[in-house]
């Protein structure tokens, strides 16, 4: 049994055993097996997939750690925390979604968890992650996986009784409200109704009360003009005015008799009065929310009626051409709050002064949503299009365009299934082709809000519906829900193959947002991506080789996301153990061979059977050109990021080149300087050494010496200047032997002994000359 | 791991231990007796490291320290005077799985079982000794012990012991193929916990010297260090026994000590100024005994015959 620490992460199974690399038989090299490999990969998928390989339940390498779904760890369900009074359009999403483990530490610290809750909260998550199928009151969740979990744990009557304290205390912790949401097909609607009745409640409450001051503000106008009419100046209107204590005092009708002789401003003429009454009148009487408190979701029918039943806040029609009818639905919800704006526009500028009816009367009639701010657009329900990636690339194509080109703020969310594609032809095999992309369709828009993303990453997800939802345009979710068509789960569980769609380059993440600002490197976030500057995400992967450990690196690539697919089990071989390397090569290496080296070869990629088998998979042509498709898609997007741009090498490149041209050219600079600078203090040196010598010289008194110095007689009757000759003669030929910058005291020693040399009687003649 | 990230795999065992897990028998030392500390840290660290209680296991000789296993909730082996570490090692040699702890005395280890001591640290076997120092032979009315100190009076000695006490940490450094020796105090239980972890955690025999009062019968013998901490030197080092501020407050006097130094750890035991606490030495690459008894545990009975049979194969005519 496996031991746990308190004081170790929780981690994966340590003791649980490695894949292990099958041993080659002893006769290797088998050719008519490389090529049936070779004849499988050329000619195309087999018609059906291998009885044995199926058998196998063979799962890509890296993910054989993930064969126990149970033991899967993810985020879901995630928390859902109720609306808070002042939320913020586009803020982080930690605080009102969280992850169900972040949830649980957040609130076992509110909580001030004992001991015995601290390092039981992996246990109590796994109970609520394994009994929460549907969204479900956290608090009321939390107390059922607490009691299941005592139950379980059968601790000593003193612990069970700390723990059951301290989990009541952890369910009295949960805000009231908040809800558990599981991972379904419908989480990604769940996610966008959380966040944007969240936002919308913000900007609503904004407005109701810029509505309430406009209305007051024009109540008070129009109490003011009251005043100003005649009818107002009667003795009764003038003893309310003042009551019944002024009455006591002052003479209503005499007041009401001088009222009116000076006054400054008249009143409002009496279309302006009509038209700021019934303004005011809209606006008390208007709010922008005393319609439909729904949201509208307009679908294509391509996701099960079953998965949108019970979703709750959401106006659901199905319609053929639902991005039509979103624009329509837009347009009229539009008209009715533009009639608000307008009371609201008006009522600002009568109370301003700035009213001019011929100016301002046919822009108010002219007013619809192209004419709203920002935080207007804000204030109209959201409209909801829901499709599937197979109506946006058929029959749905030109609606969508229309719409995303139209501009109108509704959300289009997109689900989409990243083996699968979309544009393929029905009955075709759907690797053949390149694959049809509606996220960089949306981007193509230029001016849409586009996001590709996963219910895997659920805090890029619902950052990107806040963005979309502050912005004034339309935008486009491209999703990949982790389910098959008509409800299935693939292997691995929905969360898993979702992840695993994104880390191998199948369903990239990214944000693209066009007002934050003029260039790509503004505009698009790539940075929820796996090893953004690679091809592939590459990972240790542990395995046992003839007894010994030993560590492989694997890249993720589209085709071992493929082998989760069944539907892709025609595309891969097993490769007998034994296949020399030389014939098979990884898949990422192998889309980087020139195709005349890459013929000869067959593409693999390493999976692990049931038993815990490493083996390998060789693949078919046309799962190996998917591969090739979406690297580069995958390079395409990584260049309009910055990541991988050639312009950008290129330029880097010649800025290198031209730096170190130029510095080579200083340095050489300098070295002919300084090599010159070195020449002139050598001839400096050797002449005034030479001069010190001469004078030192002649200042000789040969007469005085005791032994005459031979030769020294003989430079009598010499002039200086032969003398100095002979001298530097000297020191030149003792320079030549010694090394440049030598002491010059020593130069003159040998200089000297040069020169007795040099005037030796019987050389003088030869040596002068 | 997947890029997923380690934290995505959730392997929880399905069972969880407290304290009363381990908790066996009401411990019937004296109050105030040391042992009570030593049994108290020792189940926190089964607790801590969630030990199975059936994978530990306790072995004890004869003494008032040898009750341990009957107040641990595991399984537990209280043998023969002098004899807990060959029944240790024995039961270590085919079931090295088990979480070993062998408590004996200064009378057990050091004098009747001081053969077994010494090849006992020389097979090095994983376990954690804890020898429960308390100077005299407790069970038996204070008979004198190897560390009984010169001039304490007992039953045997009333006028006092005569010889110098045995320094078990001195003799344990020279013991070939030693890999843990230290030395802590039971009335510093943050101290005694850490060392005991500490040895825990080394793969290897470690050797923990534990100061124990006796309250009854020599209450006297550490009462000075008891009372003046600065009598202890407290070594450390970030390949010792974890220091906690708490202890580094009461025990002013320090020295930064590398237990890979052997030579060191052999001047710090020999000293006499104070009494030093902490981990004296130690080892991780000795070799372990059990790599060799243990081989051939994973062979089933049919793969184990087949063995037998090549080798007698080999004496065919």
């Amino acid at each position: 049994m496996q031991t746990m620490t308190s004081k170790t992460p929780w981690t994966g199974p340590e003791a649980g055993p490695l894949p292990v690399l099958a041993p080659a038989p002893a006769a290797s090299g088998d050719q008519e097996t490389l090529k049936t490999l070779r004849r499988f990969h050329l000619a195309g998928p087999l018609p059906e997939p291998e009885e044995a390989w199926l058998d196998m339940d063979i799962l890509p390498a890296l993910l054989h750690p993930y064969r126990d779904a149970a033991a899967v760890r993810s985020d879901y369900p995630l928390a859902l925390l109720p609306e808070t009074a002042e939320p913020a359009p586009g803020e982080d999403t930690a605080g009102f979604c969280l992850s169900l483990p972040d949830f649980l530490q957040s609130m076992a610290a509110r909580a001030e968890s004992p001991r015995v809750l601290a390092e039981n909260l992996p246990r109590l998550e796994r109970q609520v992650r394994e009994g929460t199928e549907g969204t479900a009151d956290a608090r009321t969740r939390l107390a059922e996986a607490g009691t299941a979990l005592r139950k379980t744990l059968a601790l000593a009557p003193a612990s069970d009784g700390e723990l059951g304290e301290a989990l009541d205390r952890l369910a009295a912790a949960v805000p009231e409200g908040t809800v558990l949401l599981p991972l379904t097909e419908r989480t990604p609607l769940e996610l966008f109704h959380h966040a944007a009745r969240r936002h919308l409640r913000a900007a609503q409450e904004v407005f109701r009360r810029d509505l309430r001051g406009i209305a007051e503000k024009g109540r008070s106008l129009l109490d003011a003009d009251d005043l100003k009419r005649p009818e107002s100046r009667n003795p009764a209107r003038v003893q309310g005015s003042v009551g019944s204590v002024g009455s006591r005092f002052l003479d209503s009708s005499a007041m009401a008799g001088m009222m009116g002789k000076g006054q400054g401003s008249g009143p409002l003429a009496a279309e302006l009065r009509a038209r700021l009454e019934q303004a005011v009148r809209e606006l008390e009487d208007e709010t922008p929310t005393s319609g439909s408190r729904l949201f509208t979701l307009i679908h294509d029918g391509s996701v099960q009626a079953g998965a949108l039943s019970g979703l709750s806040g959401w106006q659901i029609t199905e319609d053929e051409d639902p991005c039509a009818a979103a624009a329509r639905r837009f347009d009229e919800t539009a008209a009715a709050l533009a009639d608000t704006l307008r009371a609201r526009r008006l009522a600002r500028l009568i109370y301003d002064g700035n009213y001019d009816p011929d100016r301002h009367d046919v822009w108010l009639s002219r007013l619809d949503w192209r004419s709203f701010t920002r935080e207007e657009l804000q204030l109209i329900q959201p409209i909801v299009v829901l499709i599937s990636a197979d109506h946006a690339a058929r029959r749905g194509l030109l609606s969508l365009s229309r719409l995303v080109l139209s501009g109108r703020p509704v959300q289009v969310i997109l689900f989409e299934q990243p083996a699968r594609n979309p544009g393929a032809e029905a009955g075709s095999d759907a690797l053949t082709g390149f694959r049809f992309e509606p996220a960089y369709l949306g981007v193509s828009h230029r001016e849409a809000w586009v996001q590709q993303t996963t219910v895997a990453r659920p805090g890029h997800l619902l950052r990107g519906y806040l963005a979309a939802l502050a912005g004034a345009r339309t935008a486009l979710h491209v999703v990949a829900h982790g389910f098959e068509p008509r409800g299935g789960r693939p292997r691995l569980g929905s969360w898993l193959y979702a992840g695993a769609a994104v880390e191998s380059r199948a369903h990239p993440c990214f944000h693209y947002d066009p007002e934050a600002g003029n260039s790509w490197a503004r505009r698009l976030d790539f940075s929820e991506n796996p090893s953004p500057e690679a091809d592939w995400p590459v990972y240790p992967l542990a395995v046992k080789d003839g007894g010994a450990e030993r560590a492989l690196s694997l890249p993720f690539t589209f085709a071992d996301f493929a082998l989760l697919d069944p539907g892709y089990a025609r595309h891969f071989r097993l490769v007998p153990p034994g296949i020399p390397d030389a014939e098979l090569v990884p898949l990422d290496r192998y889309l980087d061979l020139p195709e005349e080296t890459a013929v000869q070869k067959v593409p693999v990629v390493w999976g692990v059977d049931g038993r815990g088998t490493l083996c390998r998979m060789a693949l078919t042509r046309q799962m190996a050109r998917a591969a090739a498709d979406r690297l580069g898609y995958w390079r395409t997007l990584q260049e309009l990021a910055g990541l991988r741009n050639e312009y950008v090498t290129e330029a880097a490149a010649r800025a290198k080149t031209e730096a170190e041209a130029a510095a080579a050219a200083r340095i050489e600079e300098l070295e002919a300087a300084h090599r010159g600078q070195l020449e002139r203090t050598e001839r400096r040196a050797t002449e005034d050494a030479v001069n010190r010598l001469t004078a030192a010289l002649m200042e000789v008194d040969v007469a005085a010496l005791a032994e005459p110095v031979s030769g020294f007689e003989t430079l009598a009757g010499r002039s200086v200047d032969d003398v100095a000759a002979m001298l530097l003669r000297a020191v030149q030929e003792s320079t030549l032997t010694e090394e440049p910058g030598g002491p010059t005291g020593e130069r003159i020693d040998q200089a000297a002994e040069k020169l007795l040399e040099l005037i030796d009687p019987d050389r003088l003649e030869e040596n002068a000359s | 791991m997947f890029g997923l990230g380690e934290e995505c795999i959730l392997d929880i065992p399905d069972r969880y231990f407290t304290l009363e897990n381990y908790e066996g028998g009401v411990a019937r030392w004296c109050p105030a007796c040391g042992d009570h500390a030593v049994l108290a840290a020792v189940q926190r660290i089964c607790r801590d490291e969630q030990l199975p209680p059936e994978k530990v296991m306790a072995v004890s000789g004869i003494g008032c320290s040898s009750r341990f296993p009957h107040y641990m909730h595991a399984y537990g082996f209280h043998g023969l005077h002098g004899r807990a570490l060959p029944v240790a090692c024995g039961i270590k040699a085919r079931r090295p799985d088990l979480h070993m702890w062998v408590a004996t005395g200064d009378g057990d280890c050091c004098s009747i079982g001081a053969g077994h001591w010494i090849h006992a640290v020389r097979y090095n076997m994983d376990m954690t000794l804890m020898v429960f120092d308390n100077a005299v032979y407790g069970l038996t009315k204070k008979q004198t012990s190897p560390t009984s100190p010169r001039g304490m009076a007992t039953n045997t000695h009333p006028r006092g012991a005569w010889l110098p006490p045995l320094d078990m940490i001195q003799a344990t450094l020279g013991f070939t193929n030693a890999s843990f020796v230290a030395r802590t105090v039971d009335w510093n239980p943050l101290h005694l916990y850490q060392t005991l972890e500490a040895a825990y955690h080394h793969k290897g025999l470690s050797f923990v010297q534990i100061l124990q009062r006796c309250p009854t019968y020599t209450a006297d013998v550490f009462l000075e260090a008891q009372q003046h901490p600065d009598r202890v030197l407290l070594m450390k080092h970030e390949n010792g026994v974890k220091v906690d501020d708490a202890v580094g407050r009461i025990y002013k006097n320090q020295i930064e000590h590398d237990p890979a130094n052997l030579h060191e750890g052999r001047e710090l035991a020999e000293q006499r100024e104070r009494i030093a606490i902490g981990l004296f030495y130690r080892n991780p690459d000795a070799p372990r005994y059990e790599d060799y008894t243990a081989q051939g545990m994973e062979m089933d009975t049919a793969a184990k015959l087949q063995a037998l049979e090549h080798e007698m194969d080999r004496f065919a005519i």
